[in-house]
């Protein structure tokens, strides 16, 4: 089996059949997305996608992980792990509200496991001599302004840089003591262009920041760098911002994009993934 | 020969031990030698490899944690990893607002220490912000911890925390301990999964809970831990740390109960006994 995790761009978001109004379990569009493509190339290896609209990376990292433990009691192991890592600007509250909702004003399509909201912000980039920070939104504001006050003004996106490298490394250790092929990928280089702002000499009172956060991007090999600095193969964003194909409102990516991205992972990744030994153990 | 590894807060530091806090800066500290960790390491005939630092957050405990066990060229004979108050997460930061409170700096990471108020059953457990200094940055963060942030979201990491550690010390075949600093843990877990309006939470927490051997759950119900032990016979230092003696009979309780208590393989060992 086949297991993918990420958010909205992996679970297939608003491609034709998603977002049905009587819930998510009604969604008719699985076929159309890259891992159901992937599965069909490989042979209709059967597939399990975990992936949830709006996931954080923690919530990624914890389903993950929390997914593959439970495998493991049943003695069985995926024959290949694909995690996409989502936008570094989210975090998750536990919180029986239901801000999100009431918010945007219409269905949100964000399934509620564990009770958590996930809290979307925007990145800004800032000038030159600036450090990247979470930007100040509507949306932030009008949840709750101290949400706004902590994102914008206290939280820090090296925060979030150092926390979603760590789960990365994290899973391709385990995948490599546990003997499971691995991808991991941005669904948009955007995040690496942060992480390598944050890095920036210029700012040198966070050096043992830098030096972890190095470490952690040499410790990652190319195929859990797509999108995070591995310049052969594009991510899910180069494809699909490609005139061909179109990218809705609210940035997701269609069909044709979904198509073409399993094709280039088959093609161009599958013959470099390192078949990890098992741990000594097994 | 395997190694004891160990990592935790300032309980499991030895924070407050004679010989901790030295003016000249922790690398000169002399306490080491009391410390649970290096009394249990003693009792098991093995070198130890202490990682705790002072006002850990959970977070950072995992991170540091996994880090260690997953990269390590040595063999792990036991880790025990001790999990500190739920009231704290760490922010990346220019500016160090710990150097003056025995903090260990790490990747420029400052630990944030929040206060727990029990609350009532219809409440549940809340942050409250204990630092007198009324700065633009306190004053942000004693709004957002008290008003925003939930004590649940804290405890659903660290429970996804304990699991994780649980699962790949199974697979690597090290035998994990896993203990809270005291046993109020215990009572804002439960008191957390009350919440009628979060029943998702409440059944992933029990599914956590139920994922873990008692020896990884000193704190959550089983044994007595480090901090109650020296509270309940030998009291505890001014800044709310456990006395040397405590360190000694916490060392005893790891070696000859706890241990002998580990199942073969998390458990798996203990589905298949």
């Amino acid at each position: 089996m086949i297991v993918f995790n990420g958010c909205s761009f992996t679970y297939g978001d608003e491609l034709p059949g998603s977002r049905h109004p009587d819930g998510l379990e009604f969604d008719t569009h699985h076929h159309l997305t890259y891992a159901h493509r992937i599965s069909n190339l490989l042979g209709e290896t059967p597939y399990l996608n975990l992936a949830q609209n709006a996931s954080s990376n923690d919530k990624i990292f914890r389903r993950t992980m929390q997914f593959l433990s439970d495998l493991r009691w049943k003695k069985e192991t995926p024959e290949l792990l694909v995690v996409q890592w989502t936008t570094l600007g989210r975090f998750e509250i536990v919180d029986p509200s239901e801000k999100e909702y009431e918010l945007y004003g219409v269905p949100w399509f964000v399934p509620k496991e564990s009770s958590a909201n996930q809290l979307i912000m925007a990145l800004r980039y800032g000038k030159k001599e600036e450090r990247p920070r979470i930007a100040q939104t509507d949306w932030m504001t009008k949840r709750n302004p101290l949400v706004s006050d902590f994102m914008c003004h206290q939280y820090s996106v090296e925060t979030l840089v150092l926390h979603t490298l760590s789960q990365m490394n994290i899973i391709q250790d385990y995948c490599d003591m546990a003997g499971i092929p691995l991808i991991q990928h941005q669904y948009s280089s955007i995040t690496y262009e942060y992480i390598l702002k944050s890095l920036d000499d210029r700012f040198e009172e966070l050096k043992d920041y830098k030096d972890t956060v190095v470490k952690y991007l040499k410790n990652l090999r190319k195929t859990s760098r797509i999108g995070l600095g591995n310049t052969q193969v594009p991510c899910f964003h180069t494809i699909a911002k490609q005139d061909k194909y179109k990218i809705t409102e609210l940035g997701h990516f269609d069909e044709g994009a979904h198509k073409e991205f399993a094709e280039v992972l088959v093609r161009d990744v599958f013959p470099i993934i390192v078949t990890p030994k098992k741990w000594r153990t097994d | 020969m395997g190694i004891l590894v160990a990592n935790g807060c300032s309980f499991t530091y030895g924070d407050e031990m004679k010989g901790s806090r030295n003016p000249e800066g922790f690398h000169c500290d002399t306490h080491h030698h009391a410390t649970y960790v290096a009394k249990l390491a003693e009792l098991m005939g093995v070198p130890y490899k202490n990682l705790a630092m002072n006002g850990s957050s959970n977070e950072k405990i995992f991170r540091r944690t996994m880090h260690f066990i997953q990269t390590t060229k040595k063999d792990i004979d036991l880790l025990v990893v001790q999990w500190s108050s739920l009231g704290r997460f760490e922010i990346v930061e220019e500016q160090d607002w710990e150097h003056d409170v025995w903090v260990q700096k790490e990747c420029n990471a400052n630990q944030v220490h929040l206060g727990i108020k029990m609350g009532s059953v219809e409440t549940g457990p809340r942050f409250v912000w204990e630092i007198g200094n009324k700065n633009p940055r306190n004053l942000i963060l004693k709004h957002f911890s008290e008003e925003v942030l939930t004590v649940s979201t804290m405890v659903l990491k660290t429970l996804s925390y304990m699991n994780i550690i649980q699962h790949v010390c199974d697979i690597m075949n090290i035998r994990v301990i896993q203990h809270h600093a005291n046993g109020v843990a215990n009572s804002i877990v439960l008191r957390s999964m009350r919440n009628q309006h979060t029943p998702e939470y409440s059944k992933q927490i029990a599914s956590y809970i139920k994922g873990l051997p008692r020896t990884s759950r000193i704190g959550l119900g089983k044994y007595e831990t480090l901090w109650d032990l020296s509270n309940r016979k030998y009291g505890i230092y001014p800044c709310g740390h456990p006395k040397e003696e405590a360190h000694e009979d916490f060392a005893k309780l790891l070696y000859n109960v706890v241990i002998p208590d580990i199942p073969i393989k998390g458990k798996q060992g203990e589905l298949e006994a």
